[in-house]
């Protein structure tokens, strides 16, 4: 009987967080902190002729102005892959919000004040606002000075495409088989275009940091998903050794991707060093809205199928609008090539997928991480090709999909889930193929259901985690984990894998905050990663310290180790037993001690491994929705939806219920709602008003969300990670039941009231 | 970052009839303040005087006169209360459902009726449906008071006829007759509505004898159908229930929308077709069931 | 311009409370930054998000939007203010029983809406629970669970009333 594990104890995090006790970056406040503001360029791309911060500086409560005249660093770029973002303007403005100067001042109200006092003139460049333009002939070189960059080596069947003096700044390329002559020799032939809007993750918390440098050493607060890159990015930055920069991350008041990687931290360590002073910067909503999101693209899909419905190749040509900086970009491009052909045994491959520079906000790191782009694509053709051939889209389905054991590509771990078993659970649940009560339920108002299945490969690549566990003298024990709670309840389900593993209560383990000066190293805290690469970790701190634990009472039982045994917080030897606190108090002697076990874990790089690391286990996401479709209106309303995704094994599953429904969520709102609008340019909705955050009231009127545990995760106790299958099914679910209701394929979402409507008159004319 | 301002707290409608007559264009009405709140955020508004006039006593009713059976709100009376008063909702059920459906709790705590008419924020509900009940309104000033039918009041986006030293110290809403039928439709796929159509009918001998239909947030203030009504009085609600289309495609017609983010021109008139004739057909069914 | 300072006098999470305020003062400035209180939290500022609930003579309100001088003489609760000397309220407890909040960020606004709606309908449906909840956002939850925590909560309250 596990003592932890598979039990839904509240979270670690839970009193603080109902109680408005909890600490994040936005509450972080310190002695003489001042605060900052930005400078942002009102113009889409445009040279930097001069600017001049003379009147700014003068205001009485201005501590410093930062602009490229003052920024004194040893490198003024950073990037996760491509360092192409400076910490303020150097030559140019590259998106309207890009980051010109910052203002540090005793309040925000001056520094406000500061900011528009700052001179600055421009020399206007044609904006460049799509990929078709970013690639045409004419198309003005947005990134002209070269960024460093470090690309990666991928394995069997992947390649990086260099494009010099161009817009693309990432082209990922993968084949196997020979798909030209495979369209030869297939029955029939598909090929359809799908679009995905960009949307903003919209953390409720904005982007806040907090830096206070103080002689040659540097702390930081901030929400940030990617503390120990931080750091690394930082260091490398403003010349210091990694041991005087110290990162701290309190609670984050939401992630999805938004802050993962280095956000605004050199802003504002930069101008603490400037202003001797520690410097909070705090953005706005509309400055979250102009910092990231997730690239929009253009998919287009061709798959050669056998009459009866066997697939035999398939050829992807993937854009993404990657924004004015890489940022991310390069890795969800890669993701997105590699998942562009979708969960099915299809021999001959060929996909393409290109990142593309353009002057809007920067796209990156978003939950579904590229996956959402082509899912939705493939399993919306999917379904045509199902409708053209007369055959049941679930039916076709089963047909192809991997079973588990296949391999997705070669070089990487075999699929580790049972998909036909899961998608026929789903389908039973919204009662497919029954016949429908009432197809037409009011006049104008149309139902249909539409099922999606698809996957993700997960954990990440390239990801070192390391952990710590202390048990201290009275037996209570301490986990250090670099993983940010983000909110997915990391802290707690790993404090869980560490209490089985010693075979305490959890109550027994405490969380330590996220200090990199005590922290040990992580990669990150993304890609549904931390369950598994995070949690191997943990669990092997929980097994070294357990191990040293053994030492100690093999010594005071004098007992053989394999007498030895832990249970419920005590040690057993034969007949004998004690508590943990009174072994190490008799081992210790008079003297204080404390076990310290360190775990590390990292996936090992596989030189065939198309992406150069086989993924660390499989995330799935299905779903079956069941919709009504106003043709009048062109309104939908998903009066059902059931989701499920597998955890391999759930270690909270209260808490895994709730990651995995709140994906749902931010599925539906990027199929029904989300998107980001420009004019010439300019975001015009960057703002809660104009820009649709799923609701209460668009919650399906019946969700049901079902987690399967068939163990085959990597993670702990079989675990595997989820929290982002809902994003990856929800489009192609939901348009596909539009269609089943309408007759009507949509080709772009959001699916908004008007595309619909539009699509359904002409469908009559 | 809100500049800083002057604060005046009025303690009888004369002292801010005077404060206005005095302050002019520089000061702003504060009552729940969220419009004004959100001005003052943005920078649009460049205000150096505010004068709260929440502590003037007797600002606050909500009374039915019986009597002359109208409804009788006073500036201060918020959202909320019109939501949960009873007595509004046995004599005007539609206003009712309609404060539900604005906003949210939170702004409808705070927000007033009459803060929100004098915004005249085009995407909003109450005028429309207000319209339809011919509600006036009170505007009072050093001068004396005018009292205005609530569509005349509405001038243009954001602009009300209320000169700036004019204070809207009541609104009148008469009570519907006991045979009127009515519907309040709004679409709403975000924040704010982007179509609203309110009809109220009489009825009367079979036929329909008195008629508004009212066209919101598709235009610069709300637009009363006026052609559309003068066709359906006197006429049977089985004759108005086969007409509903034409009825809904002649309102598109008359409307004047703005492409927005949220829609087209041509979608937008196509919601306003689309909620005309429904409403239409639905206070035309329940007229015919009612026979 | 130097303004003087508004007086305030009012009650705080139950007790007595004087301050001075400037007129443009915000009251979520003056909850988390003179008060010391950051439960309240910023999000969208404009009133759409319900970050900054707290409850006003019991009623929900943006503090994002209300000036501070509109607590003189009135009652603020905040979410530091729920808890009893008992230990925390149904709601919140339900709220960490029933995984009604995960990054946190929503939550005090979440949990004292959710008061206000308990406080005047003690037995709400689903439906109910629904239409009232929607002025709040939660990017987290997929609100299915916040409306679980809410039922659980009413049902414990109702049984302590009995």
């Amino acid at each position: 009987m596990a003592i932890a594990v598979g039990q839904s104890v509240p979270r670690v995090d839970a009193t603080e967080k109902v109680t408005g006790r909890a600490l994040y970056a936005s509450d972080v406040r310190l002695p003489g902190m001042v605060h900052a503001k930005i400078l942002r360029s009102p113009l889409s791309h445009a040279r930097l002729r001069r600017i001049d911060a003379s009147k700014a500086a003068a205001i009485p409560g201005v501590v410093a102005v930062l602009t490229r005249d003052n920024l004194d660093v040893s490198s003024p770029y950073y990037g996760a892959y491509i360092k192409d973002q400076p910490v303020v303007a150097l030559e140019k403005v590259r998106y309207v919000g890009d980051i010109v100067a910052a203002v540090a001042a005793t309040d925000e109200k001056v520094a406000e004040r500061a900011v528009h006092q700052i001179e600055v003139d421009y020399e206007e460049l044609p904006g460049i606002f799509n990929v078709e333009a970013a690639l045409s002939e004419s198309a003005v070189i947005i990134h002209d000075e070269n960024p460093a960059r470090k690309d990666p080596k991928y394995g069997y069947g992947a390649n990086l495409i260099r494009h010099d003096s161009s817009n693309i700044f990432y082209h990922f390329h993968y084949e196997r088989g020979d798909a030209e002559r495979a369209f030869n020799e297939s029955d029939h032939i598909f090929e359809e275009t799908y679009h995905l809007s960009s949307a903003q993750h919209y953390p409720l918390e904005s982007h806040v940091s907090v830096a206070d440098y103080q002689g040659e050493q540097v702390t930081i607060w901030s929400g940030s998903q990617t503390p120990f890159p931080l750091r690394q990015e930082i260091a490398r930055m403003f010349g210091l050794p990694l041991s005087r920069v110290r990162v701290m991350v309190p609670y984050i008041g939401g992630g999805y991707g938004a802050k993962s990687g280095i956000k605004y931290e050199a802003l504002a360590v930069a101008l603490s060093r400037l202003a001797k002073k520690p410097v909070r910067l705090s953005l706005t909503a509309d400055e979250t809205f102009k910092t990231l999101c997730d690239p929009s693209a253009k998919v287009t899909i061709k798959t050669g199928v056998q009459k009866d419905g066997t697939f035999v190749a398939r050829h992807c040509e993937v854009y993404l609008n990657g924004g004015a900086y890489a940022n991310s970009g390069p890795t969800v491009t890669e993701r997105a090539g590699y998942r562009a052909h979708g969960p099915y045994r299809i021999p001959h491959v060929k996909t393409n997928c290109y990142c593309v520079y353009t002057n809007t906000v920067p796209g990156g790191a978003f939950r579904g991480f590229g996956g959402p782009q082509v899912s939705f694509a493939y399993e919306s053709h999917l379904d045509m090709i199902a409708h053209h051939l007369k055959i049941d889209p679930v039916e076709l389905r089963l047909k192809n999909l991997l079973d588990r054991g296949e391999l997705y590509t070669a070089g990487n771990i075999p699929i580790d889930c049972d998909l036909r078993s899961e998608l026929k659970l789903l389908a039973e649940k919204i009662g497919w193929g029954k016949p429908e009560a009432e197809r037409n339920s009011k006049a104008g108002v149309k139902r249909g259901k539409g099922i999606a299945c698809a996957v993700k490969d997960g954990g990440g690549v390239n990801k070192e985690a390391n952990a710590t566990v202390k048990i201290l003298i009275d037996g209570s024990v301490i986990l250090f984990l670099g993983a940010a709670e983000i909110g997915q309840g990391v802290r707690t389900a790993l404090m869980q894998v560490a209490a089985e593993e010693l075979s305490v209560q959890p109550g027994r383990v405490q969380v330590a905050p996220l200090d990199s000066a005590y922290t040990p190293f992580d990669r990150g805290t993304h890609a549904s990663s931390a369950i598994t690469v995070m949690g191997k970790a943990v669990q092997a701190a929980a097994q070294d310290a357990r191990a040293k634990l053994v030492v100690m009472a093999v010594e005071v039982f004098q007992a053989p180790s394999a007498a030895i045994r832990l249970d419920g917080g005590k040690i057993f030897a034969g007949e004998h037993s004690a508590s943990i606190d009174e072994v190490m108090r008799r081992y210790f002697g008079d003297l204080e001690g404390e076990i310290i076990g360190n775990g590390r874990f990292k996936v090992s790089r596989r030189d065939d491994a198309p992406l150069g690391y086989p993924a660390t286990f499989w995330e799935n996401g299905l779903a079956a929705a069941e919709v009504e479709v106003d043709e009048m209106t062109g309104m939908v309303k998903v009066v059902n939806y059931v989701s499920l995704t597998d955890a391999g094994k759930m270690i909270n599953p209260l808490h895994c219920r709730g990651q995995e429904e709140g994906s749902v969520l931010f599925g539906i709102g990027h199929a029904l709602y989300e998107q980001l609008v420009y004019r010439d340019g300019q975001l015009i909705n960057p703002n809660l008003v104009d820009y649709h955050l799923p609701r209460f009231r668009d919650l399906p009127r019946s969700f049901h969300s079902i987690i399967v545990e068939e163990g085959g995760g990597t993670g702990p106790f079989g675990a595997k990670g989820i929290g982002e299958g809902g994003t990856l099914a929800a489009a192609a679910a939901i348009c596909n039941a539009v269609y089943d209701a309408t007759g009507v394929r949509l080709y772009a979402v959001p699916l908004t009231g008007q595309r619909i409507w539009a699509a359904c008159a002409q469908k009559t004319q | 970052m809100i500049a800083p301002f002057t604060l005046h707290w009025p303690q009888s409608l004369r002292e801010a009839s005077s404060l206005l007559a005095e302050l002019r264009a520089q000061a702003r009405i504060l009552a729940g303040g969220s419009e004004l709140i959100l001005l003052l955020k943005m920078g649009l508004a460049d205000v150096s005087h505010i004068v709260d006039i929440k502590r003037i006593p007797g600002l606050g009713g909500l009374e039915y006169d019986a009597g002359a059976k109208r409804l009788r709100i006073g500036p201060l009376v918020t959202h909320r209360t019109l939501e949960k008063s009873e007595v509004v909702r046995n004599h005007f059920p539609l206003i009712v459902e309609m404060e539900k459906q604005l906003a949210n709790v939170r702004i409808r705590n705070v927000g007033t009726l009459a803060g929100n008419l004098s915004f005249a924020e085009p995407h909003a509900d109450p005028g429309t449906l207000l319209v339809a009940h011919d509600a006036t309104v009170t505007l009072t000033n050093d001068e004396g008071e005018r009292v205005l039918n609530l569509e005349d009041f509405f001038l243009d986006y954001y602009e009300t006829v209320s000169k700036n030293d004019e204070l809207l110290v009541e609104i009148t809403i008469p009570k519907p007759a006991e045979n009127c039928l009515g519907a309040y439709l709004r679409f709403c796929p975000g924040e704010r509505p982007m179509v609203g159509v309110a009809l109220l009918a009489d009825w009367n001998n079979g036929v329909c004898s008195k008629l508004r239909l009212v066209l919101g947030c598709v235009g610069p203030k709300p637009l009363r159908a006026r052609d559309a009504e003068g066709w359906m009085v006197g006429k049977s609600p089985e004759e108005i229930q086969a007409e509903a289309d034409a009825i809904g495609t002649q309102a598109a017609r008359i409307c004047q929308p703005l492409e927005d983010i949220w829609g087209s021109v041509e979608y937008k008139k196509q919601i306003v077709k689309t909620l005309v004739a429904r409403a239409v057909s639905a206070v035309a069914e329940k007229a015919t069931a009612r026979e | 311009m130097n303004e003087p300072m508004i007086p305030l006098r009012f009650r705080l999470n139950g007790q007595e409370c004087r301050a001075e305020v400037d007129g443009a003062d915000l009251l979520i400035d003056f909850i988390r930054d003179r008060l010391g209180l950051t439960g309240t939290k910023r999000s969208c500022d404009m009133e759409i998000c319900g970050a900054c609930t707290v409850l006003l003579d019991g009623k929900a309100i943006s503090s994002c939007s209300v000036f501070a001088f509109e607590v003189d003489g009135r009652d603020l609760l905040t979410i530091e203010g729920l808890a009893g000397r008992e230990g925390l309220h149904p709601l919140q407890q339900a709220f960490i029983d029933c995984g009604g909040f995960q990054c946190g960020f929503c939550t005090p606004g979440m949990i004292l809406l959710a008061k206000s709606l308990l406080d005047e309908n003690p037995d709400p449906t689903v439906e109910e629970i629904r239409e009232y909840m929607d002025a709040n956002i939660c990017r987290c939850t997929g609100y299915q669970m916040i409306i679980e925590s809410i039922q659980q909560a009413a049902k414990r309250m109702n049984r302590e009333r009995t």
